[in-house]
């Protein structure tokens, strides 16, 4: 019984291993010199920081470099444009963008088109009530609870 | 007299042994309703002693002689474990991976939207956009 139960555990070992394996096995690839020079054109804005990226955004980086080619060249210049504002946020930052992006991405396409005219006329607001209406969403956002 | 009578005794003594293994080479004999009482409780008996119904612990002693013993048991149950583990690791391997195409595609959609990034992270303009949406309805 002993023996079946060091072997249970082992097994559930060897699986916890396997599950972790391929996170610790390549830490730090691909580095900057190992791009292609198509990657390292697209990815130019992150040169500085590529080295001490996670892996996790390296993969997603070259995701965002494959469909570079596919995109619209107005949609190239804006990738080239917010991609080291974007990668220069923090981790909270950039999941609050996404969540609110989520948010939008709801809104039926009609409406979706008069976004833009909305933010305009949001900006055309007096900075006093744009900083309420950010004071407001900020007390409405869940806290994180402290460890 | 005395001489006479330890003879006599003797032949008793003979007597009644024959008489005891005279009766036992007869046998037993009982009246059909006390045999009948006899074999009853015999029967009784015997029923008390059947083997009770097996248990969970001779259910796994039988289980585990029939997969050829407690050294076959932990190839047995390794095999499933080990399945398991795999199932386990392909299915978190899996999450991990949806997840990151999801951040990779709302990535992608975030910078080539029309909207510039500030939009997205003005919680302001998130809440504005739900009054005016709010008032019109």
């Amino acid at each position: 019984m002993r023996r079946a139960l060091v072997l249970l555990a082992l097994c559930l070992a060897a699986g916890a291993a396997a599950a972790a394996g391929p996170r610790a096995k390549s830490p730090a690839k691909p580095t900057w010199a190992q791009l292609t020079a198509q990657q390292q054109q697209v990815l130019a804005p992150l040169k500085g920081d590529w080295d001490n990226m996670e892996p996790d955004r390296r993969q997603k980086w070259l995701g965002i470099a494959k469909r570079y080619p596919k995109m619209k060249p107005e949609e190239q210049d804006r990738v080239e444009k917010r991609m080291q504002r974007w990668a220069n946020l923090s981790p909270e930052q950039r999941n609050l963008a996404r969540e609110n992006y989520k948010n939008i991405a709801r809104v039926p396409p009609a409406k979706r088109a008069t976004l833009r005219e909305q933010w305009a006329q949001y900006q055309a607001l007096p900075a006093p009530e744009r900083a309420r209406l950010e004071a407001q969403a900020l007390a409405k956002r869940p806290k994180k609870k402290k460890p | 007299m005395s001489r006479g009578e330890v003879p006599n005794k003797a032949m008793n003594e003979h007597q009644f042994g024959d008489r005891i293994a005279h009766l036992l080479n007869q046998g037993l004999r009982l009246d059909a309703h006390k045999l009948a009482r006899l074999r009853g409780a015999r029967e009784r008996a015997l029923e008390r002693l059947q083997p009770e119904p097996a248990g969970a612990l001779a259910w796994a002693g039988q289980l585990v002689g029939s997969w050829g013993g407690w050294g076959m048991v932990s190839l047995r149950l390794a095999v499933p474990v080990v399945a398991l583990g795999i199932a386990l690791s392909a299915v978190a391997t899996w999450q991990q991976k949806q997840r990151a195409a999801e951040v990779e595609e709302i990535d992608a959609l975030l910078l080539t939207d029309d909207l510039p990034l500030e939009a997205y992270l003005d919680g302001g303009f998130q809440n504005w956009l739900k009054k005016t949406a709010a008032e019109q309805q």
